[in-house]
C-alpha cells in the first residue's frame, strides 16, 4: 500500500508540474496572439485586444453582415465586427462589457438571432473563451458567478482550459499577423434560394437579462446603440416579434431588416439562407448607415 | 450522476474513506453504505427515480424465498410465482419503456388504414438504467426457479446487488450468484485491486474522451443532417460510429469495472477485443457480452437454442435478436439494428459448411490474410448496422441507402481534421492494446513491471486525456437505455 500511495503521489506531483508549466506557456502565447480568421483566435482577440469607435455584437448573421470599412469611411469612425459564429448574448456582452474596460466606443450595433436569444448557445460561449478564465476579467467574473462548481473546480487547471488549444493557437501564428476588423466576407452565392422557417422561439432569461444589461450600460454611459435584424432567408417570426416589442417597451432603436426590399429578393445577395455574401453586405452596411443618418 | 463526472469521483472519494476505514471488519457494514451510496447516486439526477428502484426491489426479494420455497413441493406454483416475476420485470420496462411507442405505432396504423384516431401520450419518465436492471432482476428470478441460486435473506445485499451504483446506470448486467458472494465477506483496501482498478478507470477515460467523444462530434453533425451528405460521407460516419459505440461503451465498461475492482468487488466483463471477431456471431460473443450472455441464456437456449432443425435454430436467432434491438430501445431503427445482426448471423450459420469446404480446399485456416479478411467482413456488416442503431429514424435510414447509391463524392471534414488526427491516435494506441490482449504478449507500458515506466506511462495517459481529449460532459450512449 505504501509503495502505491508513493507511486500516486509520483503521478500527482508530475501532473501538476505540468499543469503550471502549460499555464504559463499557453499564456503567453495567447498574451501574443496575432490577428488571423481562426475563430478561437477571433474571442481572444475582441475580448482582449481590440478597440473602436463602433462595435458591432451578434453572431455569425452580424459577422457577415457588417463590413466595418465602410462605416470608418463614411462615418469617419473606426469600427470592429466582433460578431461570432454561434455564440449568443452573453458573449456579446462579455465582449461588451471587455471593450469598456479598455475603451468607450460611440456606437454599438447588435444583431440578433434566435439561438442567440433562447440560450442554446451558451455552451459555446463558455466553452470558447474557456482560456481567458483568470486572463480576462469580464469572463472569469460571469464563470464564477452564474456556473456550477464543477466548471469552477475545472477552471482551475491549466491543462482542461488550454485543451485542444494548442491547434488553433499554433493556426493562428501559422496565418501570420494579418490586421482583422472582424468582418469575414463570403462569395460564395448559391443556386436557388427559398425561406427556411423557425418556430417555437423562447426567449431565455439568462440572454434577455445580458441584453437589458447592454442597453442598461450603452444609455448609462450615452453609446448610441441600434438593434437590428439583418436580410434573411431564414423566418422566424415568433423571434421578429418578441425583439420588436422588446425594444419598443425598452426604448431602444430597432429596425428589422429580413425583408429588406432591396436585398431580400437578390439572390446573388446571400451566400445562403441565413447569411448575406460580401455583396450583400457591403449594400446592407450602407443601407443600414444611410437609415442611422437619417435617424430612421 | 454519470460516471465521468467531477460530482461521481467526489461522491465516490466520500465512499471509499469509511468503506476502507471504519467500516471494513463488517461485510454489512460496508454493504449498507454501498446500498446508501448506490441510493444516493442514482437519485442524484432524479429522485423521483428512487420509489420505483425501490418498490422493485422489495417486490423481487419477497418474491424470490416464495418461488424457492415451493421448487420442491409444488413446482407448478414455483414456475408461475417465476412467471409473475419474469412479467412483472417486463411490464416494469413496457410501461416506462415502449408504452408511448406502442400508442403513436397504433395511432398512426388507424390513421393509416382510415380510422381516425387521436390519443394522447402520458407523460412517462423513464428511470435511467431501467433496462439493466430489470433484466439482473428477471435473471435473479430465474436463477432462483432453476436451483441455481438461494435467495437472498439480507435484504440490504440484494439492494446493493439491484442498485450497485457503478453498474446501474449502463451495465454490466451482472448475475446475482457471483456478485451477491462477493458481499458475503468484508472487502480490506488491497493495493492491487486498486492500482489494478485505477488504471481500468484511466484506460475507460482514454477512450471515452479521446475517441468517443471526438467522433461523436463528426457523427452527429452528418447523422443530424443526413439529407445533405454525400456516400463517401455516409459510409465514413457509419464505420466511425460502430467504433465510437465501441468506445464509449467499453470506455464506460471499463471505469464500471474499474471502480468496481477499487471497492474489491469483481464485476462482469462486457467486451472482449469485438473488432477482432471473424464472423457476426463472434462478434457478439465478444460484444457486451453481458447482455448477449443474458439473451443467450434466458431467451435463445429456451426457444430450443441450435439444439433443434436448422430452420428452427434460424428463427431462434431471429427472435433473440429482434428482442436485442427492441431492449435498446422503442424505435424502429433498433428493431431494424437487431434484425441485420440477426440476419448475418444466420446467413453465417448457414455458409458455415461451403466455408469449412473452402477452408480444407485452400488451406486457409490459419493464414494471416485469411483472418484478416474475415475480420474487415465483420467489422463492414457491423458498421452497417450501427448505422442502422444511429439513424435517427426509418426515414433517415432510407435516406442514408438513397445518398450511398446516388454515389460518392468529397469526404465532409467539419474543419476538424487535425483533433480528428489527435483521435486517430488515440484509436492507433487502443487498436495496439486491444491486439496485444487478442494474441497475448509482454505486459507493457502502465503494466510494466519497470515503476518508472509504469508512472511515466499514467502521468503520459493522464496528460493526453487532458490536453486533447473532448472533456465536455457528452453523455454515454447507452445512458439512453
Amino acid at each position: 500500500m505504501k509503495k502505491l500511495l508513493t507511486n500516486i503521489v509520483i503521478v500527482a506531483a508530475l501532473v501538476i508540474t505540468v499543469d503550471v508549466l502549460v499555464g504559463v506557456v499557453t499564456k503567453r502565447l495567447i498574451h501574443d496572439l496575432p490577428d488571423s480568421s481562426v475563430l478561437e483566435a477571433d474571442i481572444v482577440q475582441a475580448m482582449e485586444n481590440k478597440k473602436a469607435d463602433i462595435l458591432i455584437l451578434g453572431s455569425s448573421k452580424a459577422k457577415h453582415s457588417f463590413v466595418p470599412q465602410i462605416f470608418t469611411s463614411d462615418l469617419h469612425l473606426s469600427a470592429y465586427n466582433a460578431g461570432c459564429d454561434g455564440h449568443d448574448v452573453v458573449y456579446a456582452s462579455l465582449v461588451f462589457d471587455s471593450f469598456l474596460q479598455r475603451c468607450q466606443p460611440k456606437i454599438v450595433v447588435v444583431g440578433l438571432w434566435n439561438s442567440m436569444l433562447d440560450g442554446s448557445w451558451r455552451n459555446n460561449s463558455i466553452n470558447n473563451c474557456k482560456t481567458l478564465y483568470n486572463i480576462n476579467e469580464s469572463y472569469t467574473s460571469w464563470v464564477d458567478k452564474h456556473e456550477d462548481w464543477t466548471t469552477r473546480m475545472k477552471m482551475q487547471s491549466n491543462i482542461y482550459r488550454f485543451n485542444s488549444s494548442l491547434v488553433w493557437i499554433g493556426k493562428s501564428y501559422n496565418k501570420g499577423d494579418q490586421h482583422s476588423d472582424g468582418y469575414s466576407p463570403l462569395y460564395e452565392v448559391p443556386k436557388e434560394m427559398s425561406d427556411v422557417e423557425f418556430k417555437g422561439f423562447k426567449a431565455d432569461d439568462t440572454e434577455v437579462n445580458q441584453l437589458k444589461h447592454i442597453i442598461a450600460q450603452c444609455n448609462k454611459k450615452g453609446i448610441k446603440i441600434y438593434i437590428i435584424l439583418a436580410p434573411d432567408h431564414e423566418i422566424d417570426n415568433a423571434m421578429r416579434k418578441w425583439v420588436a416589442d422588446f425594444c419598443k417597451k425598452e426604448g431602444v432603436w430597432f429596425h428589422d431588416y429580413t425583408y429588406e426590399k432591396t436585398i431580400y429578393p437578390e439572390i446573388t445577395n446571400f451566400s445562403d439562407a441565413g447569411h448575406l455574401s460580401d455583396k450583400g453586405a457591403q449594400l446592407f452596411t450602407k443601407l443600414f448607415i444611410a437609415n442611422i443618418q437619417k435617424g430612421k | 450522476m454519470a460516471i465521468n463526472s467531477i460530482a461521481f469521483w467526489i461522491a465516490f472519494m466520500v465512499m471509499l474513506l469509511p468503506y476502507f476505514t471504519v467500516l471494513r471488519q463488517s461485510a454489512k457494514a460496508q454493504n449498507a453504505w454501498l446500498l446508501v451510496m448506490s441510493y444516493a447516486i442514482y437519485g442524484y439526477a432524479d429522485w423521483r427515480m428512487l420509489p420505483l428502484l425501490l418498490a422493485v426491489t422489495v417486490f423481487y426479494y419477497f418474491l424470490a424465498p416464495a418461488i424457492a420455497r415451493n421448487r420442491e413441493a409444488n413446482a407448478k406454483r414455483s414456475s408461475a410465482l417465476s412467471a409473475i416475476g419474469v412479467i412483472a420485470g417486463v411490464g416494469v420496462l413496457f410501461w416506462f419503456k415502449y408504452l408511448n411507442f406502442c400508442i403513436e405505432q397504433f395511432t398512426a396504423l388507424f390513421n393509416a388504414i382510415g380510422v381516425g384516431a387521436s390519443t394522447s401520450t402520458m407523460k412517462i419518465i423513464m428511470p435511467v438504467g431501467i433496462s439493466f436492471f430489470t433484466f439482473k432482476l428477471i435473471s435473479y428470478t430465474i436463477e432462483t426457479r432453476k436451483g441455481n441460486i438461494d435467495p437472498e435473506r439480507n435484504f440490504i445485499n440484494f439492494g446493493a446487488y439491484v442498485a450497485f451504483f457503478p453498474t446501474i446506470m449502463s451495465g454490466p448486467i451482472d448475475r446475482p450468484k457471483p456478485f451477491l458472494e462477493q458481499l458475503k465477506v468484508n472487502r480490506l483496501a488491497n493495493s492491487h485491486n486498486i492500482s489494478e482498478g485505477a488504471k481500468r478507470v484511466l484506460w475507460g477515460f482514454f477512450l471515452k474522451m479521446c475517441i468517443a467523444n471526438r467522433i461523436c462530434i463528426y457523427t452527429d453533425s452528418v447523422f443530424n443532417h443526413c439529407q445533405f451528405h454525400n456516400g463517401t460521407t455516409l459510409v465514413v460516419a457509419s464505420v466511425l460510429y460502430l467504433i465510437q459505440m465501441y468506445t464509449d461503451f467499453s470506455g464506460y465498461s471499463h471505469m464500471a469495472v474499474g471502480v468496481s475492482r477499487i471497492m474489491g468487488i469483481r464485476v462482469m466483463e462486457n467486451f472482449q477485443q469485438p473488432f477482432f471477431a471473424q464472423n457476426v456471431a463472434d462478434f457478439w460473443r465478444r460484444w457486451h457480452i453481458s447482455l448477449s450472455s443474458w439473451l443467450r441464456d434466458y431467451i435463445y437456449i429456451p426457444l430450443g437454442g441450435s439444439r433443434c432443425s436448422e430452420w428452427r435454430c434460424y428463427w431462434n436467432n431471429l427472435v433473440t435478436f429482434v428482442i436485442c434491438g427492441i431492449w435498446h430501445g422503442a424505435n424502429w431503427t433498433y428493431v431494424m439494428f437487431g434484425t441485420w445482426h440477426g440476419l448475418m448471423v444466420i446467413v453465417d450459420r448457414a455458409a458455415k459448411p461451403l466455408r469449412e469446404k473452402m477452408e480444407r480446399s485452400f488451406s486457409l485456416k490459419g493464414k494471416l490474410v485469411y483472418r484478416l479478411s474475415r475480420q474487415a467482413i465483420t467489422f463492414t456488416l457491423c458498421s452497417f448496422g450501427a448505422m442502422l442503431f444511429r439513424a435517427n429514424s426509418f426515414s433517415d435510414i432510407a435516406t442514408i441507402m438513397h445518398n450511398v447509391g446516388e454515389g460518392f463524392g468529397p469526404l465532409f471534414t467539419a474543419g476538424t481534421t487535425l483533433m480528428f488526427s489527435v483521435g486517430a491516435l488515440a484509436f492507433l494506441v487502443m487498436l495496439y492494446k486491444e491486439h496485444r490482449d487478442e494474441y497475448g504478449g509482454k505486459a507493457l507500458f502502465m503494466h510494466s513491471k519497470n515503476r518508472a515506466v509504469k508512472i511515466a506511462s499514467i502521468t503520459l495517459a493522464i496528460l493526453f486525456i487532458l490536453a486533447t481529449g473532448e472533456l465536455e460532459n457528452i453523455s454515454f450512449i447507452y445512458f439512453q437505455f
